[in-house]
């Protein structure tokens, strides 16, 4: 039963959609993932065995070093890629970046943000105006991106983080929806639907970023260094009190956390990298449009948070791996990308609510 | 007198749509004291912790700390940072947080583990020892509430008088001047009665003052310095524990609606 009814089920949606062989495909894969997701919880007797396997690795000196071997191959692998893979994996670092940021919220203080794409856009067309029209550098660009999807965060963080999460999700929907419609219409600051083009690369004295692999390299340090910060305040009392609002308000604010700055200053964090990550973007692009930050790009983050395992900061980074190279090995099932997501969404939620790498507080 | 009063509650009232869950209650209690509320269900004990800890606000009256604080108006994390504690009548801990950073998290206000976020980033001498200090003080009170050995488990794990323990753990490393604590003993099996007993003489050893909303009329006996009796909102009876326990409105309201 395990097996049959999520492959029926699969096969039975896809079909109108995709046609039968390609639906059966669709199935196909369907079950292969819930095979390893079952296989690696351990969930049935049979496979039980794998359970124990994991906890064995878990704890094994491989699997906690294996943070090096990731960077190793992060530092080799662009090397030996065409020019295609590599802005695959450049996107890679760009959705993990955004998606360390979103799960600073999700994962940690359990709010939803439904609109967080905006900062990313926010970010971009930061970048876009200044170094495009004004000719400011990259480097201020850079900060001043994340500054300002920090202080645009205000606009939403001020009145609704006082409320309950469900208005936040709301409002946020709401804001991600009219940053689009503004970067969409304001024409003579964005040029509207145009875009903007010729948003120069970086620099350093000593070298341009002009190439594809330079920039790979220049967002791997941004990314580095996000995920550096994200671990130290992990494991330092500010990330505790995240934790603990996330889990019981007013027990939080009994023992003496000011519930309303610890989410408002977490609100603006988690906006500050998303505009980092747009800079990035933007300036990797060399040209930017309202297209790339709709609101199906929103769900698509907050799925790789989910899916590598809320508040936990490497499964984050592995669920954005999976959700940018998956549909790239998947080619033919790429305009089917949101339904497979969905589906393996409600798979997770089924199998493995924890998501692949399970939840770390 | 005036300056011994450690709270000192002046005629507050609130009201629930048309119900007046607190009406004109005064009442005081003075350094060192335990003093114990007691009063049918619904006759606002709760609300009136809440009035206090700023969870919710008295439409008339004012509440006054230490003679010189008033706290009505103040946000509970403000009210928190003046050494006021309080334990919840259903429990409210850090369900999937490890039982040592439970603890942990109740540690914000001592300034001796604080640090900024320069020492966060650079993990700094400051950052190590200040967070070692904190993890240490935290294993000794789960060892002076008796759950040293449930460090690592999640508070979600725990068994219910466990987690009763834990909160008063959580508060004590506040280093609580006043210490609230609503129906402590309810759920308890006479063993955790006893520790929770003999915990809380050792706290008011520590010279913390104690109120302590409870229905057990023996465990009250045992503890109470002074006992405040509560009905329908209003203040009924007020008292040593003898001179309640032979009140004959109070048998009336409360020992016999039981
Ligand atoms: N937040 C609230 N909203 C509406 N009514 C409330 C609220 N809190 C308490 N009440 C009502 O106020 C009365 C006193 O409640 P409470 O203080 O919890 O009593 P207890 O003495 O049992 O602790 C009850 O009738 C309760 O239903
Ligand atoms: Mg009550």
């Amino acid at each position: 039963m395990t097996y049959i009814l999520p492959f029926a089920w699969t096969v039975a949606i896809a079909v109108p959609i995709m046609g039968f062989s390609r639906a059966v495909m669709a199935g196909t894969f369907m079950l292969a993932g819930i095979i390893v997701y079952t296989a690696f919880t351990g969930r049935t007797r049979r496979l039980q065995v794998y359970g124990l396997l994991r906890s064995r690795l878990e704890s094994s000196f491989v699997v906690r070093h294996a943070w090096i071997l990731v960077l190793a191959v992060s530092v080799i692998a662009p090397l030996l890629l065409n020019s295609y893979s590599l802005d695959v994996f450049t996107s890679v670092l760009f959705y993990a970046m955004l998606a360390l940021g979103l799960n600073l919220l999700v994962g940690d203080l359990g709010l939803l943000n439904l609109g967080y794409i905006a900062f990313y856009g926010i970010g971009a067309y930061t970048d876009a105006i200044l170094s495009a029209k004004f000719g400011i550098g990259f480097w201020p660009s850079l900060m001043l991106g994340g500054a300002a999807a920090a202080v645009f965060s205000l606009v939403i963080a001020l009145p609704t983080l006082r409320l309950k999460g469900d208005y936040l999700a709301i409002a946020t929907l709401g804001f991600g929806e009219i940053v689009r419609i503004v970067l969409n219409n304001w024409d003579s600051l964005t040029n509207g639907p145009n875009g903007i083009m010729n948003i120069p690369r970086p620099s350093l004295p000593w070298t341009q970023f002009a190439s594809g692999i330079s920039f790979f390299y220049l967002s791997l340090c941004i990314l580095i260094l996000q995920a550096y910060v994200l671990v130290r305040i992990k494991k330092s009392r500010f990330g505790r009190y995240a934790v603990a609002i996330r889990e019981n308000e007013q027990a939080s604010a009994m023992v003496g956390i000011n519930t309303y700055a610890v989410k408002t200053i977490y609100f603006m964090l988690s906006a500050f990298f998303g505009g980092i990550a747009g800079v990035l973007f933007a300036s990797k692009q060399m040209f930017v449009s309202p297209d790339s930050f709709t609101f199906i790009e929103s769900v698509y983050v907050l799925a790789m948070v989910i899916l590598g395992g809320m508040g936990n900061i490497a499964g984050v980074m592995v669920g954005a791996f999976t959700l940018v190279v998956l549909p790239e090995l998947l080619r033919s099932f790429v305009i089917y990308r949101m339904l497979i997501f969905a589906l393996l969404l409600i798979t997770m939620m089924l199998f493995r609510p924890e998501g692949l790498l399970g939840k770390r507080t | 007198m005036e300056n011994s009063a450690i709270l000192s509650i002046n005629n507050i009232s609130i009201m629930f749509g048309g119900l007046k869950a607190l009406d004109n209650v005064t009442l005081e209690t003075k350094k060192g004291e335990v003093l114990c509320i007691i009063g049918p269900n619904g006759a606002g004990k709760t609300t009136l912790f809440n009035c206090i800890t700023g969870f919710l606000r008295p439409s008339a009256g004012s509440i006054v700390y230490r003679g010189a604080v008033e706290l009505t108006g103040k946000k509970p994390h403000e009210i928190a940072a003046h050494g006021i504690y309080r334990s919840f009548q259903n429990l409210a801990l850090f369900a999937n947080v490890s039982v040592s950073d439970n603890v942990m998290i109740g540690g914000i206000n001592r300034k001796e583990f604080s640090y900024g976020i320069t020492d966060m980033l650079l993990r700094t001498p400051r950052f190590r020892s200040r967070e070692a200090a904190l993890r240490h003080e935290a294993s000794d009170l789960l060892g002076f509430v008796g759950l040293a050995g449930k460090k690592d488990r999640t508070a979600g794990e725990l068994a219910y008088g466990e987690r009763k323990l834990l909160e008063l753990a959580r508060g004590l490393i506040t280093r609580p001047q006043l210490l609230l604590l609503d129906e402590p003993a309810a759920g308890l099996n006479p063993t955790e009665k006893i520790e929770l007993v003999r915990a809380i003489g050792r706290i008011r050893e520590q010279a913390i003052n104690v109120i302590i909303i409870e229905h057990d009329m023996r465990f009250v006996s045992d503890i109470a310095n002074w006992i405040v009796v509560l009905d329908y909102g209003k203040k009924l009876a007020e008292g040593l524990p003898d001179d309640i326990k032979n009140n004959q409105a109070v048998i009336e309201a409360y020992l016999g609606t039981r």
